[in-house]
């Protein structure tokens, strides 16, 4: 993932991106990496040793890169664990699925981590034009 | 006064020397009012939240105003420092008017200690405070894993559930908004998520602005008040800030798909989807308000723990009894809620949905729903500032019953962003800085000491100083913050 794939807008309170990405796919995929780093605070490394699976389904582009952006979060949260290598599987107009491994949080990067609260609908938007995807994300943390 | 048009082709209005004006325009139902100086105005017009205050004037059954504290920032939907009331009957109810940390609150507690007595083992309390309340991203474990059962008492009773499990007393409870309990929490309403986020995270403080303080009283404003509670200068207090933990956000992030649905059902127009609502007396409305008050009531036994924890932790370091300690509940305000209120509007009483969002209930003098020996003086309003100056004790008044629905402000509010925070923080020793200031910290990252600088924030004195002026809230004491835990 390139910086200008998912790069740090400015916003008081919480934090804004902006992510992209030639397809749709890949706009999803560096939008979870993206998030993921905000969370550690790095490009975060261990030994992903679990592969997981999530389907989503929404009725829009930027519904469903919000859906799964929180399904991740919520996985996180509860099983105490790092998401990376994504990989967008199966992609339609309301659905994705998509494939990742984990690793456990340990105590060391629990340090360094930023709690995102939720992926908000505030100013969400999914657009496309000739050179690919741009979303825009507003987090609560 | 002045009347402009800010970059944001938001009309502007001044009304005196605290108080701005954004007349109704287009789908807006009432006109935005916004307590803030000349000064405060020049940073607020920066960012998108006078656009947000002109957008929650479209709520259907909105009352009188859309309002903004002076501590209003940009938000999601709601501005950070917005009230809102709508009309019981007609009106609706918006998860984004409450947010995603439900019934994130503030506690004030006063101790029989002094400065003398704590300043030589301030880093010793420190150091014991953070071995006792579990701060950061996911801190948990602060008391055994809770069962699905005692999780669901948590959530219809709260303060009082701590209590009964031994954190704390019952005359506690009339010190906290609501007794520490918001009835009507229906439990049938949380989804299996919510229950699964907090199973493990009661008597956690979490990360990001939630802290737990040691203050010194520094300045007293106003003597009958810091009598009443038990406060003179050179005492010292512990605050309390956190809310409902992940138990919170997943409730509100589910009700927002809920109301989001609701408010196309009921062909409601709103300006941001942040803003989806339901009618008060529809399935989803009622829905909505029994599972955040089942957050609201997880919050209130959040910081009931805490504060016994906290207790532990003061007696051990000083050696001292529970009684020679003296650690007594002031009060325990929520600064992220929504609850039914009756207000006096235009010489007649009305039942309204009070949303704040980032704003304290300041009722005046006198009010049935404050604590009786607080009766005289107004209800304590707490509104901490940053880390490294000052927060402050407020009370409210009849003023506020009249032209706020009995509300103030909340804290500083942030006037950077963290990225620029984390920028600014490069090359400083944080820890060290705030030590010279004399504030001992631990956090469980330094991210979050970075993020959480001095300098990120306002002036919470300027905050405080407009709604004194305004006659919303009066001063009553300054803290001095001398020890400080962080996520």
């Amino acid at each position: 993932m390139r910086m200008e794939d998912f790069e740090e807008l400015d916003h008081t309170a919480d934090i804004a991106v902006r992510i992209r990405g030639t397809t749709f796919a890949e706009l999803l995929q560096n939008a979870a990496q993206g998030m993921m780093a905000l969370i550690t605070g790095r490009m975060a490394t261990g030994s992903a040793t679990e592969i997981r699976r999530l389907e989503v389904s929404a009725s829009g582009r930027d519904e469903i890169l919000r859906e799964l952006l929180s399904e991740i979060l919520y996985l996180v949260a509860t099983q105490r664990v790092i998401a990376t290598e994504f990989m967008v599987e199966e992609i339609g107009e309301q659905c994705v699925s998509a494939v990742f491994r984990t690793f456990p949080m340990t105590e060391a990067l629990a340090h360094d981590a930023t709690e995102i609260k939720a992926v908000t609908w505030h100013g969400l938007r999914v657009d496309h034009d000739e050179s690919g995807y741009v979303a825009e994300v507003v987090f609560d943390t | 006064m002045m009347e402009k048009w800010n970059s944001g082709n938001i009309r502007l209005k001044q009304v005196n020397e605290t108080l701005w004006e954004i007349p109704k325009t287009g789908g807006m139902r009432v006109p935005g009012r916004i307590y803030a100086s000349r000064k405060m105005m020049d940073g607020i017009e920066q960012d998108q939240s006078l656009q947000q205050v002109a957008n929650v004037a479209h709520l259907p059954g909105i009352v009188k105003y859309s309002l903004a504290m002076p501590d209003i920032h940009w938000g999601y939907g709601f501005p950070i420092g917005g009230v809102c009331a709508t009309h019981r009957d007609d009106g609706v109810v918006s998860p984004g008017g409450v947010g995603y940390d439900i019934n994130c609150g503030v506690r004030l507690i006063g101790t029989s200690l002094t400065a003398e007595q704590v300043r030589p083992r301030i880093r010793a309390l420190v150091s014991n405070l953070f071995k006792h309340v579990p701060t950061g991203v996911g801190a948990s474990k602060a008391i055994p894993r809770l069962s699905q059962a005692e999780l669901r008492s948590v959530a219809t009773d709260g303060a009082r559930w701590a209590v009964e499990h031994g954190f704390g007393t019952t005359a506690q409870l009339d010190r906290i908004e609501e007794h520490g309990c918001l009835a009507g929490a229906d439990t049938q309403a949380v989804d299996e998520r919510p229950w699964q986020r907090g199973a493990d995270q009661l008597g956690t403080l979490g990360s990001g602005n939630h802290f737990l303080e040691i203050g010194v009283v520094e300045e007293i404003y106003h003597d009958t008040a810091a009598r009443t509670f038990g406060l003179h200068k050179g005492g010292i207090v512990a605050m309390i800030h956190c809310g409902s933990r992940g138990f919170g956000y997943q409730v509100c992030d589910d009700y927002l798909k809920v109301t989001l649905h609701a408010t196309e059902k009921y062909g409601i127009s709103i300006p941001d989807r942040q803003l989806a609502c339901a009618p008060i007396n529809s399935g989803e409305g009622r829905a909505y308000l029994g599972a955040m008050r089942c957050a609201a009531n997880y919050a209130f036994a959040n910081r009931q723990v805490i504060m016994h924890l906290a207790e532990q932790s003061f007696m051990e370091t000083f050696a001292l009894s529970q009684r020679e300690l003296g650690f007594n509940l002031i009060y325990d305000i929520c600064h992220n809620i929504a609850k039914f209120e009756t207000h006096e509007v235009d010489g007649k009483k009305i039942d309204v949905c009070m949303h704040r969002k980032g704003a304290t209930r300041a009722f005046g003098p006198g009010n049935e729903n404050i604590p009786v020996e607080y009766r005289g003086v107004g209800q304590p309003v707490l509104i901490p500032g940053d880390m490294g100056r000052y927060s402050f004790l407020c009370v409210g008044t009849d003023r506020a019953m009249k032209e706020t629905f009995g509300s103030s402000c909340h804290g500083a509010g942030r006037h950077m962003s963290r990225k620029k925070a984390m920028a600014e923080s490069k090359g400083h020793d944080m820890i060290r800085e705030l030590h010279d200031r004399g504030v001992e910290i631990q956090a469980t990252g330094m991210r979050t000491i970075a993020e959480e600088m001095p300098h990120a924030y306002k002036d919470v004195a300027d905050v405080v100083n407009v709604m004194h002026d305004a006659g919303i809230t009066l001063k009553v004491a300054k803290f001095k913050p001398l020890g400080v835990i962080k996520g």
